[in-house]
């Protein structure tokens, strides 16, 4: 029998009133790779408080390698050697890989520095796992990839039983994730467990051992590896986007617009060769940054359109200036980084529309005429809320707002869906969806497909800097077997075929 | 394992670049002023800049600490006049030159402790918790003699006892080097060791690199924010050891401005005002760059309005330089690890 990592009992942690985890119980083995699955992010943070810190506990028991660690009847303080990997970086930058692994860990005690002593105890775990990365290297030259990697070897070398991981697929590549997987399960044979945080059902499904649907703080349901993949139909986290996806089947591409929104044109810039990309009206395309390489690339194109060569062309003008404001981008994790929270509610919606109106911060009419325009949409009391007592949906609103007042011919998202858990994915939907629906071209950055595919109508993969693959709406079912929601686009693709051929496709 | 080219790894040093530049722009400073002025070359000279850069590179020395911390010492040239006012007022009262210098020691340690303390333990902004400690420390250091400066430390402590002392600090020499020099560099060698070989250099870099990353690995931020500011006013407390040797006396404006001069010494040498970033060797180029400034403007008779002009451009030409180094670094290395 297989010891026993983690066990939390009927944990129920009650923080100023509010409960974080209500009757939370789960079991984590030692080789274990259990995925958990937040239906929404409520309990989320107080579980991964809960998971390093031995706080008090209003109820329950928490064992961590077969040892009582916390229990409510008499909490003993202290903290676990649990390490949790992030979606920030929990890296020093300026450092190197050899000493924010050895030196930037507790329990470091050695004095004198001895890089080629460092650079010695490094290879044997970069070998071992078949990765590459240069000891003496700076974590601000790393990939995302490499610095994921370093953070993990981190958590081993601390001596870590147990590895949280955190949303990783949302900013790593499908290669990347894919080697990603083989690390894992290596260390897993090394009964290191692994609590795999994936908004993706799908993704925790096909990789770990048993998955684990957790909402509100507490488990709703386990799903060992063998449980029958029809179960899935009926979880609250994939409804809404087995909704999308079907209405999406629906629109033909008669509906979209046909003349081009968003061109670009032989272009070299940075990591970019020749890289060529049409956007119609109306369109939704999903670029897939397969080596993550380009979007940074891409997204400084935007900020300052200046290219080695080749053009972008915004509603049949060249982009020449972002202060024209034909392209808009709608960052990641807008709601933080996208919000001035100094000002108000609607000097923040008003931002970006002061190329179409100029009198808007002196015209106390046009401010009027938008908050009885948008109020219906957005609600009336929020344009009398502080900034930062908005809900996270309400956030979202605001700056997708900002966006459709600035009405630009195109808008890039990065990574829209990062961080979002399943309500407000949904959201986020709807918000993208107006965009569409007003003639605005939706362009969708990503590393990971994620939830992206939902209103695609192209999936377009950028390897090394130019085009690789093109994918139109009917194409989705080649896609790799890893896609979330494949099986949706499979019926789709079963159903076409079966029209045509009056007989059913062999299930891939 | 593959052995690396010690050039190459010396040249990936973080900050080695900015370092070289200085050295680089020191070389072509000097031989400029030196064409213009062939008395820049003279030995005496020589022996002169060396020994005045030592103040700049001992400041600048404490003052990198602090910036690579993320944070800002502005108590840096008050904790160096306090030190020499009371060190010289000791010892016109007749004080042993060995106890005067411990009790000024202690009294520019607890400056640093306070602020590790308010910028370390409760949060102050650096800028704002060290621009109240500047005030203290040039406040003691009016009141320590009653709002005048010292007479001649010779008048307290004989003139045999003071003359040593202002030969350990400023006037004597040791291989025909002035002390001054000596004591800089083995101050730079032993505080280059503590921040590029031992743990706490690491955890220097690390809380101004990320202090988040920093807290979480277990690093003290408070004790590691306390030890760079014990260091700035240690080298503070020398700075002002060597203006008390200078002059023979204490001056209740010495040290006045020395604060920007170290934040000059590590920007021009590459330290990051950012932080996690810079090396010491950058400094000692920095404040050897500051100095033949000087020296050279003086020597060709450049005004000092002029003085401060052209080195106010090459600070903001070396902040400069850092920002763009710093944004452009990244790319270079994802292109070529293609």
């Amino acid at each position: 029998m297989k010891e026993e990592m983690l066990r939390m009992e009927r944990v129920t942690y009650i923080n100023q009133g509010i409960a974080g985890l209500e009757n939370f119980s789960m079991t984590i083995r030692a080789g274990e790779i259990l995925g958990l699955v937040p239906v929404n992010n409520d309990g989320l943070e107080t579980l991964f408080t809960l998971l390093k810190h031995n706080l008090p506990l209003h109820y329950g028991y928490i064992y961590y390698r077969e040892k009582l660690v916390n229990e409510w009847s008499n909490p003993k303080g202290g903290a676990n050697r649990i390490s949790i990997i992030r979606t920030e970086s929990s890296l020093a930058k300026d450092l190197t890989v050899a000493d924010n692994i050895f030196v930037l860990r507790p329990g470091f005690r050695k004095w004198f520095m001895k890089p080629s002593l460092l650079r010695q105890q490094l290879l044997p775990f970069t070998q071992e796992i078949g990765v590459s990365i240069e000891a003496d290297a700076y974590i601000d030259e790393l990939t995302v990839f490499e610095k994921f990697v370093v953070e993990l070897l981190k958590a081993v070398v601390a001596g870590s039983r147990l590895i949280v991981l955190e949303s990783i697929s949302t900013y790593i590549s499908d290669s990347e994730l894919m080697k990603l997987h083989e690390i894992l399960r290596f260390y897993a044979k090394r009964d290191i467990s692994f609590l795999y945080i994936s908004v993706h059902f799908e993704e925790t499904r096909q990789f770990c051992d048993r998955s684990v649907l957790m909402e509100d703080g507490h488990i709703l349901k386990y799903f060992e590896a063998e449980d029958n993949v029809a179960d899935k139909l009926f979880l609250p986290c994939v409804k809404d986007y087995d909704n999308w996806v079907r209405r999406q089947h629906d629109i033909s591409d008669e509906d979209r617009g046909q003349k081009a929104a968003f061109e670009i044109d032989s272009l070299y810039h940075g990591n970019l060769r020749n890289l060529n990309l049409r956007v119609n009206a109306g369109e939704c395309v999903v670029i897939q940054d397969m080596d993550n390489y380009a979007m940074e690339d891409i997204l400084s194109l935007l900020e300052k359109p200046k290219a080695r060569s080749g053009r972008i062309i915004v509603d049949g003008r060249p982009l020449t200036s972002v202060r024209d404001r034909k392209a808009a981008v709608i960052r990641e994790l807008p709601a933080e980084t996208m919000i001035f929270e100094s000002m108000s509610y609607l000097d923040n919606l008003c931002f970006n529309m002061d190329h179409r109106f100029k009198k808007v911060w002196r015209s106390k009419g046009v401010q009027k005429s938008i908050v009885s325009e948008y109020g219906a949409l957005l609600g009336e009391d929020v344009f009398y809320k502080r900034i930062r007592d908005l809900t996270i949906k309400q956030k979202y609103d605001l700056v997708y707002t900002r966006i459709l007042l600035q009405n630009p011919g195109v808008v890039f998202c990065v990574q829209p869906f990062k961080k979002a858990d399943v309500s407000v994915r949904s959201h986020i939907w709807e918000l993208l969806e107006r965009f569409l629906q007003k003639g605005i071209a939706v362009v969708i950055l990503a590393v990971n497909l994620a939830d992206a595919l939902a209103l695609a109508d192209r999936l377009i993969r950028i390897k090394h800097g130019t085009v690789h693959e093109v994918y139109n709406k009917e194409d989705f079912i080649k896609l790799p077997a890893n896609t979330p929601w494949l099986y949706l686009y499979q019926e789709k693709y079963a159903e076409t075929e079966f029209r045509n051929d009056q007989a059913p496709p062999p299930c891939p | 394992m593959k052995k690396q080219n010690l050039l190459k790894k010396i040249l990936s040093t973080r900050g080695m670049g900015g370092a070289l530049t200085a050295f680089a722009g020191l070389i072509v400073i000097y031989i400029a002023f030196g064409i213009i002025n062939p008395t820049v070359f003279s030995g005496q000279n020589i022996m002169n800049l060396l020994r005045s850069m030592s103040k700049y590179l001992l400041i600048g020395i404490g003052q990198s600490y602090i910036l690579i911390t993320g944070n800002i010492d502005l108590s840096i040239g008050s904790v160096a006049g306090m030190s020499a006012m009371i060190s010289a007022t000791l010892m016109t009262r007749g004080v042993h030159p060995l106890l005067a210098i411990l009790i000024t020691f202690l009294c520019c340690m607890v400056i640093g402790v306070l602020n590790g303390l308010l910028v370390g333990k409760w949060k102050l902004p650096p800028f704002i918790a060290t621009l109240g400690t500047m005030f203290v420390a040039r406040g003691v250091a009016y009141i320590v003699n009653g709002n005048r400066n010292t007479d001649a430390i010779t008048s307290g402590i004989g003139k045999e006892a003071g003359e040593t002392f202002q030969n350990v600090f400023y006037y004597g020499k040791t291989f025909g080097i002035y002390n001054t020099f000596w004591i800089a560099m083995i101050l730079f060698l032993i505080f280059f060791f503590l921040l590029s070989k031992t743990r706490t250099g690491r955890h220097i870099y690390a809380i101004g690199s990320n202090v988040d990353a920093a807290k979480l690995s277990g690093v003290s931020v408070f004790a590691t924010t306390t030890k760079a500011y014990l260091v700035s006013a240690f080298c503070s407390f020398v700075v002002g050891l060597i203006l008390c040797g200078q002059a023979g006396m204490g001056n209740m404006e010495a040290g006045n401005m020395y604060e920007m001069y170290g934040v000059a010494a590590g920007v021009i040498g590459g330290v990051s005002p950012l932080g996690g970033t810079g090396i010491l060797l950058g400094t000692l180029a920095g404040a050897a760059v500051w100095q033949t400034l000087e020296n050279g403007l003086n020597m060709i008779g450049a005004q000092v309005g002029i003085q401060r002009l052209v080195i106010g451009i090459i600070v903001v030409f070396a902040v400069l330089l850092d920002v763009v180094v710093r944004s452009g670094s990244y790319k270079k290395k994802k292109a070529a690890k293609k």
